[in-house]
């Protein structure tokens, strides 16, 4: 029987990326069940059951129900794991940091899919998917620029460790590695970065550390 | 001492807010921010909001908050009364969920932006209705499936939540805006019919607003 959580994870997936930080940053033990996207695992049979949205991640508690949605299970393990709180008790400045993690959520990562890169392809006969990303992600980084300027101290809020920084490290991670993302031209997201990338919580989850790296 | 809620009669985001505000029957004036005029860049709303997109909200305080997601749980937060997410931690995790999902997979892939890209690199042109048409009906056949597993009267159980309005703001603009037909979900239409039915809710609609393009 399941006695620890299940985390169905890709090494490369940036929002399966923000789950293992938070996992690792709250102390909690679990397992990963690894689904490698490139091999189109998460559309399999197999993982009909398991993957309920045919994405990852999906957190598995131990009585079988299943999670999905980065934000909504980063959310759970918040309300459900206090240890390490990660976002801030004031409501204005917890609107803050769930707004910068919607920023990358829904302003930024949507962008940058297989799904969305698969269905251009459809109509783009040589599409460029780094040349298309960089182009969208332009202001999307000039605006993580200035809410941070607004709002950091040694992490992107303040500091103390928040959800926020659980979203910006994948992102950041994922934008240098695969799009060619020039970090310098941003300095209050390059400082925060390095203070955060470190961390052993952080590090420990990153895709090159992950047992299913290629 | 009110709300101001910037955003336009055409933006489905607007509504989830302006439907929430309606429901929890908070008071607010609203100031018109129409994108077909561009108004969004002004600089003026560029000190509201470092990404100039709609909505955002300014609270009684004078502080401005920006995504909708963060929006919708800071009210709910501040202003328990007329819950829009459930008790139970589960079912809260399964709201955020589908919240999430049209919020990521769904309304950022209907950016014109994409249409903008993809037009200016093949001979092929793509229609907008047709990108709306595509992704609109994948996800909408998506929570068709993941809601048949939570829903009561309501996708998650028998109360209203924020998943409910976040669906029916979706379709709502959807079939405003291009006539799409979601008759086939039975259960998201079953869901759209039982949140129409909310007299605050679909008095919020795009269409009773003063700024509703003529």
């Amino acid at each position: 029987m399941q006695q620890k959580l299940r985390l169905y994870t890709y090494f490369r997936s940036s929002t399966s990326h923000r789950i293992r930080i938070v996992l690792n940053l709250k102390e909690i033990d679990y397992e990963p069940k690894f689904v490698n996207l490139l091999q189109g695992e998460h559309k399999s049979e197999d993982n009909k059951q398991e993957l309920p949205n045919q994405a990852v991640p999906a957190l598995h508690l131990p009585d079988g129900t299943i999670l999905i949605e980065s934000m909504a299970i980063a959310e759970y393990l918040d309300e459900v794991y206090p240890q390490k709180k990660l976002l801030p008790q004031d409501p204005v400045l917890k609107a803050k940091v769930r707004g910068f993690c919607e920023l990358i959520n829904s302003g930024m990562h949507p962008y940058q899919n297989l799904i969305m890169f698969e269905w251009i392809e459809k109509y783009v006969e040589k599409f460029d998917r780094v040349e298309f990303v960089q182009n969208v992600l332009k202001s999307e980084f000039q605006t993580m620029e200035k809410l941070l300027l607004q709002n950091h101290g040694k992490y992107s809020f303040g500091d103390e460790i928040t959800l926020a920084d659980c979203f910006l490290v994948p992102q950041v991670m994922g934008a240098i590695a695969r799009f060619k993302l020039d970090i310098t031209l941003f300095p209050t997201i390059q400082e925060v970065y390095n203070n955060l990338k470190d961390l052993p919580q952080f590090y420990k989850a990153q895709p090159d550390q992950q047992p299913d790296f290629k | 001492m009110s709300y101001t809620l910037y955003g336009f009669a055409m933006s489905s985001c607007t509504q989830r807010i302006r439907s929430i505000l309606n429901y929890k029957k908070l008071p607010y004036t609203q100031v018109s921010v129409n994108f077909l005029k561009k108004e969004q860049l002004s600089e003026e709303y560029k000190k509201i909001h470092p990404r100039q997109i709609i909505p955002a909200l300014i609270t009684p305080e004078g502080q401005a908050l920006i995504e909708s997601l963060a929006i919708a749980e800071y009210l709910e937060e501040v202003h328990p009364e007329k819950p829009i997410l459930p008790k139970d931690k589960i079912q809260r995790t399964q709201v955020r969920a589908i919240a999430e999902y049209i919020n990521s997979s769904i309304q950022p892939f209907q950016h014109l932006g994409i249409q903008q890209y993809i037009n200016s690199h093949t001979e092929k042109k793509l229609e907008w209705k047709d990108q709306w048409t595509h992704w609109n009906m994948l996800g909408i056949s998506n929570l068709e499936k993941s809601i048949s597993r939570t829903r009561g009267r309501f996708s998650v159980g028998d109360q209203l939540t924020l998943a409910d309005i976040m669906i029916y703001c979706q379709i709502d603009s959807a079939q405003t805006r291009f006539g799409l037909d979601f008759g086939q979900y039975h259960n998201i239409m079953n869901i759209y019919f039982n949140v129409n039915n909310i007299k605050e809710i679909e008095q919020s609609r795009g269409i009773y607003q003063k700024d509703f393009p003529k």
